[in-house]
């Protein structure tokens, strides 16, 4: 059984079916054009990526090198023995020069060696005036100390050493130990550290951060030329765990937005006898198919509910507003460390979708709302800025830290739209320190 | 394998003489596509344009299940969908009129030429356009229309309604009626 086709379905569809036409000369050239460009940016994307996942390495390893770097300094300072608890093969240069040095340091080893042996001598005789000095002492390890410091001179400086002294060390130590005078002991102790935790005290200690900026983006290029960015604001509550002296990482939750608004100026025209009007009751369906980029408006025909005449000028707006949940995910590096510091901040961000509206004004008379179709729930960005910290007291500072933020692919899913925006803010926040 | 396979293997490389070559074998056929689904000459050379870069960046994708000249028109009414939601269907409209319903002498039909069609289908509102372009001409049903376009089965129907309501009345105000049988006001 066949189904009767309607008149007009069955004339258009013989006459237009198969029609064939000649597209315009020079098409085919434009489809190269097109499809080398769209090879390069795919190539750059890429490369993008390669380059972010290379410097978050990097970023990575740093952390990692100096959080090593803080502990082997940290290993050095705290091992301070007393002299006795330290064995003769431990505790004695001369041994660990026979086995590990040049002949010159083996050389220079005995000679400390022989004075070391003087100056423990020469301990023993003094230790009832020791055992007084010890008395007025608080410090365990201080008092372990002293009893194998000698009372005559170079004792501020001098100590005996354990076996944790480096090469560099030894060879800093000959360099002193040339000035003292004939018969005084030399003792490697230039790396004692009477309150090593103190020196360290930024190490693993937490920070809590709220910071608020305002929020610029350029102009959006490849658009309607009508379309401009609006400012907007971007604030949190950031959590920061500082690794060592130098580096910390953060993360947590920022609310951020962006919106960007459409004019266009357009002259409509009439067919005789056919108005068409858009209702405004039906506004929730039209505003739901918002795009990106104000679409052409030159072959609609509009009424209004009145006939238009051909030379009429109409003015369209479109706002466009979309509100992110931001949790980002980044590393400081502090250059300067003092009253006033500056660090270098980078890191990555993830952008969940939680606010999407859109509204059409016409002739200053507000027509429809609804949100923008085809944008991706969750983007992802890459930030980078200079922060500048001033300390207000002891655990409060106030911080200035101009930001970039690009966002790594388009907010749109639609393949016909790439609009990756890049925003530009200046972070005010204050830090509190909980150390 | 036919020329037509070696050629889209070809393509399938990069190689840009095969491109050329299946741009002439079927742009004749796929402009005379978009010319339908646009609203002048500008639009459908950029309907013809992304959907063949989308043709060559894709190719791979064909699967030789089918003819490839189908293939290649899904492409071309889908892009023509994608521009359609992108730029026009933000104003929507709905006609307010009176329409008359007319029949027509077989005279009067075969003098139409298809270029004069082809105007009348670009002028009819974007909507009406793409719902009466995938229903009279492809062949989709009202169900597969809702859910390329989004809308509901209704309003698919409705849309064609007055989209072939809009086109009788051009038909015969241009090319003369030989009588009324029916009168809608809408």
């Amino acid at each position: 059984m066949t189904v009767e086709r309607h008149p007009i379905d069955q004339l258009f569809k013989d006459k237009l079916g198969n029609l064939e036409k000649n597209p315009p000369v020079g098409l085919m050239g434009k489809i190269d054009q097109q499809i080398a460009f769209r090879g390069k940016v795919r190539q750059m994307n890429q490369v993008k990526a390669v380059v972010g996942i290379a410097a978050a390495m990097v970023l990575i390893v740093m952390a990692g090198w100096l959080m090593q770097d803080q502990n082997q300094f940290s290993e050095n300072k705290v091992p301070v023995q007393s002299q006795k608890e330290i064995s003769p093969v431990q505790s004695s240069p001369l041994n660990k020069a026979v086995i590990t040095s040049t002949p010159d340091e083996k050389l220079l080893a005995i000679q400390q060696h022989q004075a070391t042996e003087k100056a423990v001598n020469r301990a023993s005789k003094s230790k009832v005036s020791v055992t007084k000095r010890q008395k007025e002492t608080t410090s365990s390890k201080e008092k372990d100390l002293l009893a194998a410091v000698p009372t005559g001179k170079g004792t501020e400086n001098s100590l005996p050493q354990t076996n944790t002294v480096t090469k560099e060390e030894k060879k800093a130590n000959t360099a002193s130990n040339a000035n003292q005078k004939k018969g005084e002991p030399i003792y490697f102790a230039d790396t004692f550290n009477p309150n090593p935790v103190a020196k360290n005290s930024a190490k693993g200690s937490w920070r809590i951060k709220a910071e608020l900026s305002p929020m610029f983006a350029p102009q959006i290029t490849g658009g309607n030329s009508g379309t401009r960015s609006r400012s907007t604001v971007s604030g949190g509550m950031i959590a920061s765990y500082q690794l060592n002296k130098k580096v910390s990482i953060s993360t947590g939750i920022r609310y951020s937005e962006m919106k960007q608004g459409t004019h266009t100026d357009y002259t409509l025209s009439a067919k005789s006898g056919i108005t068409y009007l858009e209702p405004v009751e039906k506004s929730a369906n039209i505003s739901r198919d918002v795009s990106l980029y104000l679409p052409s408006v030159s072959s609609i025909v509009y009424s209004n509910g009145m006939q238009a005449a051909a030379t009429n000028v109409f003015a369209s707006d479109i706002s466009q507003d979309f509100k992110y949940l931001e949790i980002p995910v980044q590393a400081t590096y502090k250059i300067v460390d003092s009253k006033v510091s500056v660090g270098v901040t980078g890191g990555f961000s993830t952008n969940i979708l939680i606010g999407n509206y859109a509204s059409i004004t016409e002739n200053g008379l507000k027509l429809s709302k609804g949100n923008t179709d085809n944008m991706r729930d969750v983007i992802y960005a890459g930030s980078a800025g200079i922060e500048f910290g001033y300390g207000l007291a002891k655990n409060l500072m106030l911080t200035v830290e101009p930001r970039l933020k690009q966002y790594m692919h388009s907010v749109s899913s639609n393949e016909m739209i790439n609009f990756k925006p890049l925003q530009m803010g200046i972070f005010t926040g204050l830090t509190f320190s909980f150390e | 394998m036919t020329h037509l396979e070696e050629t889209i293997y070809k393509c399938w490389e990069g190689n840009s003489k095969a491109q050329t070559e299946l741009y002439h074998l079927f742009s004749r056929k796929m402009y005379g596509v978009c010319l339908r689904y646009s609203r002048d000459s500008a639009d459908a050379e950029d309907i013809l344009q992304e959907g063949f870069v989308r043709v060559f960046t894709k190719i791979k994708q064909f699967e030789f299940k089918g003819s490839f000249e189908g293939w290649m028109r899904r492409i071309m009414v889908n892009t023509a969908l994608e521009k359609f939601r992108k730029h026009d269907r933000l104003y929507p409209v709905e006609e307010m009129g009176v329409y008359e319903s007319t029949e027509w002498v077989e005279e009067t039909i075969s003098s139409i030429t298809a270029d004069e069609l082809i105007k009348m289908i670009q002028e009819l509102p974007p909507r009406y356009r793409m719902v009466f372009n995938l229903y009279a001409i492809e062949g989709y049903s009202h169900m597969e229309i809702g859910a390329m376009m989004n809308i509901s089965e209704g309003t698919s129907k409705s849309n064609l309604s007055r989209a072939r309501l809009i086109l009788q009345k051009k038909v015969t105000d241009n090319f003369g009626a030989e009588k009324r049988i029916e009168v809608k006001v809408i």
